[in-house]
């Protein structure tokens, strides 16, 4: 009974409630529109099938790559913002947004690329899905990058606030991460799965 | 310092994500695409969320309730998606 009390006392929620209240709705909101998009698949696999290797998906990999080195870098940050190391806090979160603003310059080339040869989202279902998807997708990017922006400017001198900070660190974090996880689903299912 | 930093769990998990980036790049460009592989594709997907859920979003220390919710989330979005991309394969080809 002890070791449960102990290990219940060690269980830590990082962040507010509130961000994971969000969190899991945008999950599920997200998984909402991926079965939407799996149901448009099934009425013209053969449209869906052939657009999807129009899409380039070296720069998706790339684009994969990014996500997935800004999450370490923000998980980090908040593992040194724990042992205040607020240097290397903040120098991770410039790395995180750095990768963050390289994905958004990727998704732009992406982009003018498709709409210079021709491709909108009026040419077919699957173009309109794959412009909406990643259109929704990058205003978390950008909503994401301006949230941990203001974390980097976080005064972590001030001692007794140190511990409403690190929540709102952890808050941040948690959804950068949700931007992280949504791109790797959408990674597979519009670029990868054939 | 720098070894703190680089040596962790969340840089092995960084690491299995991209093998797994790689595994599914391979799995998305088989010779013979088929359902299976996209199915294959899926799955590793949701591989990756659950790593980035578990480490990155450090579930594993949070409270049970957002380790069930959470849990209950990648596996049902999975199966549900993987079903869905299946049988769109089969009744379409």
């Amino acid at each position: 009974m002890t070791l449960v009390q102990n290990n219940e006392r060690t269980r830590h929620l990082p962040g507010e409630e509130g961000i994971w209240l969000f969190v899991i709705g945008d999950m599920v909101m997200f998984t909402a529109l991926f079965a939407i998009f799996l149901h448009y698949r099934s009425s013209s696999l053969g449209v869906f099938t052939q657009s999807h290797t129009a899409l380039n998906q070296a720069l998706g990999l790339f684009n994969t790559a990014l996500m997935l080195t800004s999450s370490w870098c923000v998980a980090t940050a908040v593992n040194t913002a724990r042992e205040a190391q607020y240097a290397h806090t903040r120098r991770l979160l410039g790395l995180a947004i750095g990768c963050g603003i390289l994905f958004g310059g990727v998704k732009y080339f992406e982009w003018s690329e498709k709409i210079g040869s021709g491709i909108t989202p009026a040419s077919n279902d699957f173009f309109m899905f794959y412009f909406v998807l990643t259109g929704l997708h990058m205003v978390h990017v950008v909503i994401g990058a301006i949230i941990l922006l203001f974390l980097t400017r976080i005064d972590w001198r001030v001692e007794h606030k140190q511990k409403v900070h690190l929540r709102n660190l952890e808050s941040g974090a948690s959804f950068w991460h949700l931007v992280d996880l949504l791109w790797i689903v959408l990674f597979a299912l519009l670029y990868l799965a054939p | 310092m720098m070894r703190e930093i680089f040596i962790t769990r969340l840089s092995l998990a960084w690491l299995i994500l991209i093998g797994i980036t790689f595994a599914s790049w391979v799995a998305g460009h088989s010779s013979t695409p088929s359902a299976i592989n996209g199915a294959l594709v899926l799955g590793l997907a949701f591989a990756k969320v659950a790593i980035v859920v578990w480490d990155f979003m450090e579930v594993r220390h949070a409270p049970v309730w957002l380790q069930i919710v959470t849990s209950v989330w990648v596996i049902s979005a999975a199966s549900l998606l993987i079903a869905l991309y299946v049988l769109a394969s089969q009744i379409g080809g």
